[in-house]
């Protein structure tokens, strides 16, 4: 595997909201915008396995993708998106499909393998892509990006409050919903953030089509349709 | 300047407590549902193992969700 001489360098806060700096190289020879903070066999592993994903995923557009050591983005996490920046973390944990799909056997999360954690990440993506541009046509309603999230938000959370207090757990994922209330508990901004990034690991094996076409909505706000029907 | 960072939307295994939280609340049923004052009644499944049932009423303070304790179980 070949890299870059040059580094850049990537800050973001992790689980805990300690800063954390790594810098990376990137990836040659891969069509795919990869970045890693080691060479070790380990990372370049985990670079293959994301290789495998994407390769399936060609018709999605991808932000750049950084492996860092598991200890910086928090020991028991898998990936994140910096919505910031615009960039996906992937922890080296996993450095091979049998490593991560026997972990994801018994997860609690609705991923249980590589493609569909990456469509996770990807639904965050959307989401925060969608919320951009949701402020920027409503710019003068609203103080900040979070304010316009909030209201943006606001459907899909009235949605979900209706239904039965284990609707989550139930319809999504276990993850989904310890996420939710976790979320509500603290007042947080993102309740519905990894609800949505949980649908869209898996959209098919979701049996409410309801919250389905919400968050469908939701994720195409201001997007323009092409001549062939299908969103730009 | 200083960069604008943002907490991030990360995946992770659930902690301890969110496990044990999770694994009760796997015995509930549909039929679950919040009163007029936000409290939830469980209603477990016909077959919940009575450890579950104790956990439940051992480990409210976990719970995620306003509740007294009140649960039924599927006759």
């Amino acid at each position: 595997m070949d890299y870059l001489a040059l580094k850049k360098q990537f800050v973001f806060l992790d689980h805990r909201q300690a800063l954390v700096q790594v810098h990376a190289s990137k990836v040659k020879n891969t069509k795919f915008d990869i970045w890693t903070e080691g060479k070790s066999k380990k990372y370049r592993g985990t670079v293959r396995l994301l290789e495998q994903g994407l390769s399936e995923l060609q018709d999605e557009k991808f932000p750049p993708i950084v492996v860092v050591a598991a200890s910086k983005l928090g020991g028991k996490s898998y990936s994140s998106y910096d919505h910031v920046k615009d960039v996906i973390y992937f922890s080296d944990r996993f450095d091979s499909k049998e490593k991560l799909e026997e972990t994801l056997k018994n997860s609690d999360f609705k991923a249980r393998n590589i493609v569909e954690v990456l469509r996770h990440e990807l639904g965050h993506k959307k989401h925060w892509d969608s919320v951009k541009r949701y402020y920027k046509a409503h710019q003068s309603r609203y103080n900040d990006i979070n304010e316009a999230k909030h209201n943006l938000d606001a459907k899909l959370e009235r949605y979900i409050a209706k239904q039965n207090p284990i609707y989550l757990a139930q319809t999504v994922s276990i993850y989904a919903y310890t996420s939710y209330l976790e979320a509500k508990a603290v007042l947080s901004l993102s309740t519905v953030n990894e609800i949505i990034a949980e649908v869209c690991a898996n959209e098919e094996k979701i049996k409410d089509k309801t919250l389905v076409r919400l968050i469908e909505r939701e994720l195409n706000y201001g997007r323009k349709i092409s001549t062939d029907g299908y969103f730009a | 300047m200083e960069e604008k960072l943002a907490p991030m939307d990360i995946l992770r295994d659930l902690t301890p407590t969110e496990k044990k939280m999770a694994n009760i609340i796997s015995w509930a049923t549909q039929k679950t549902y919040e009163d007029k004052d936000g409290y939830v009644h469980v209603v477990f499944k016909k077959n919940t193992p009575k450890k579950i049932l104790r956990a439940y009423k051992n480990n409210l303070d976990i719970m995620l969700f306003k509740t007294e304790g009140d649960y039924t179980v599927e006759k």
